[in-house]
C-alpha cells in the first residue's frame, strides 16, 4: 500500500472513531484482517495484546504497528499521524464553536445515532474477539445447519475469559494486571489443556 | 520584553510536549484512564485551565470524533498555546507509544512465537483482551441503550456487521438515523410536551 494511500486510511478511521480508541478495533478488522488481507485474526489478536501491555493509547500503538507492517517505519509515522490528523483539524476547530452548537438538534441526534452505531460495532468486536479465544472453529450458529460434529471449545479460553470479565467488572482490577496474568495463566493452561 | 515573551511560548510548549509524552508514557489501558491524570497535571498542578475548561474538554473529548488522548491534547495544545500548541501536546501524546510500539514490531515483525508456552502466553493474552472488550462493550450498552427503540436499532446494526457490512457506512447510517429520529420522529411523538417552546 502506497504511502497516501495509508495516511487517507488512517484519517478515515480517525474520522469515523466516535467515543474512543475501542472503535477502531471493528474498523481494522473491516479494512485489514481476513483471507487474503494484510493479517490473519490471530496475528491481529496478538497485535491487539500488544497495543494494550504496551504504554500509550491503544489505538495509536495498533495504528503504529499496522503501518510498520505494511510499510516499515515511514509507514508507521504515516498511519499514526494519519488517524490523528482528523482530530488535530476537528478538535482544534470545536474548541472555539464546541459551546455555539452542543445544543443543537442537529448536533445532537447525529451524535446519539453514531453512539448508538458504536454499540453495535463493539458488540460485532466482541463476537469476532470470542472466535479467537473461545470458539476456535467458529462461533456456535455457524454449526447449527451442519451439525455440531466440529464444534470445539477452548476451556483455557472460557476460564481466562471469565476471570478477566470477573476481575475487571467486579473488582476493578487495572488493565495492566489483567493482561499479565492472562499470560501466566494462558503459558500454564493452554499447552495441557488446550 | 519580547524576548521573555517568546522564551515562556516556547516554555509552554515544551511543558506540553513532555507532559503529554510523561502522561501517554505511564498511563497504560487508553484515553479514559487518562483524563483524570490530565487534569490533575494541567488543573491541580499547573494552575493553567479552571475547571470549568476541563470539563468542557470531556465534552469535546465525548463529541469530536478520534482518540480520546489526542482528542483532549488537542484541547488542551489549544487553550494554552494555540495551533503550536496543540500539534506540541500531540506529539507528546504520540511520542511513547510510536517509539515503544516501532522497536517492539520491529524486533518481532511476526508475532508468532514458536515455544508452546510462549504461544500459551499469547493465546492467554487474547483471552484476557476478549474479557477487556466484553466489559468495555457493556458498558457502552448501558449508557448508550435506554429504551425499547434503541435496542431494536442496536440489534439491527449489529445484524449488519455480523452480515459483513463495512463499519464505515454503518457508522454513517446511524449517523442519519439519529438525526431524524431528533429532528422529526421524536418532535412528532410528543408535540404537546414540546408545543410550547418552538426552536
Amino acid at each position: 500500500m502506497l504511502n497516501i494511500w495509508l495516511f487517507l486510511t488512517f484519517a478515515k478511521f480517525g474520522l469515523l472513531c466516535f467515543g474512543g480508541g475501542y472503535m477502531l478495533i471493528p474498523l481494522f478488522i473491516a479494512e485489514f484482517v481476513g483471507d487474503g488481507k494484510l493479517l490473519t485474526p490471530e496475528r491481529f489478536g496478538n497485535l491487539v495484546s500488544i497495543s494494550q501491555v504496551t504504554p500509550g493509547p491503544v489505538g495509536i500503538n495498533a495504528a503504529t504497528f499496522i503501518g510498520f507492517i505494511q510499510n516499515h517505519f515511514w509507514g508507521a509515522l504515516t498511519a499514526t499521524c494519519g488517524l490523528v490528523f482528523p482530530t488535530l483539524i476537528l478538535a482544534g476547530f470545536a474548541v472555539s464553536l464546541i459551546k455555539r452548537y452542543q445544543e443543537t438538534k442537529f448536533l445532537k441526534g447525529l451524535l446519539y445515532g453514531a453512539r448508538l452505531a458504536a454499540v453495535s460495532l463493539i458488540g460485532y468486536a466482541v463476537t469476532v474477539f470470542l472466535e479467537l479465544s473461545v470458539f476456535p472453529r467458529g462461533l456456535p450458529w455457524k454449526f447449527i445447519a451442519s451439525g455440531f460434529d466440529n464444534f470445539k471449545v477452548s476451556i483455557s479460553g472460557i476460564i481466562i475469559t471469565g476471570l478477566a470479565c470477573l476481575f475487571i467488572s467486579r473488582f476493578k482490577i487495572g488493565t495492566t494486571y489483567i493482561i499479565l496474568s492472562s499470560a501466566i495463566l494462558g503459558a500454564l493452561l493452554y499447552p495441557f489443556i488446550g | 520584553m519580547t524576548e521573555e515573551k517568546k522564551l515562556s511560548c516556547a516554555a509552554r510548549l515544551w511543558l506540553l510536549f513532555f507532559t503529554f509524552a510523561r502522561i501517554a508514557a505511564l498511563v497504560v489501558g487508553g484515553g479514559l484512564a487518562m483524563l483524570p491524570v490530565i487534569e490533575e497535571a494541567f488543573s491541580v498542578k499547573k494552575k493553567l485551565l479552571t475547571k470549568d475548561e476541563i470539563l468542557d474538554m470531556v465534552t469535546l473529548t465525548q463529541t469530536v470524533p478520534g482518540i480520546i488522548a489526542a482528542n483532549s491534547a488537542v484541547y488542551i495544545g489549544m487553550k494554552i498555546a494555540g495551533f503550536m500548541g496543540a500539534l506540541c501536546a500531540l506529539a507528546g501524546a504520540i511520542f511513547p507509544s510510536f517509539t515503544v510500539i516501532v522497536i517492539i514490531a520491529w524486533l518481532f515483525p511476526e508475532l508468532s512465537p514458536d515455544n508452546r508456552f510462549y504461544l500459551g502466553a499469547f493465546a492467554g493474552v487474547r483471552a484476557g483482551v476478549t474479557g477487556l472488550i466484553i466489559v468495555t462493550a457493556c458498558k457502552m450498552a448501558k449508557k448508550g441503550i435506554k429504551g425499547v427503540v434503541e435496542a431494536v436499532m442496536a440489534v439491527i446494526f449489529l445484524l449488519a456487521a455480523l452480515f459483513k457490512i463495512h463499519p464505515a457506512l454503518i457508522i454513517i447510517s446511524g449517523m442519519i438515523y439519529g438525526i431524524i429520529y431528533t429532528s422529526i420522529i421524536k418532535r412528532r411523538l410528543a408535540p404537546a410536551v414540546n408545543g410550547g417552546e418552538k426552536c
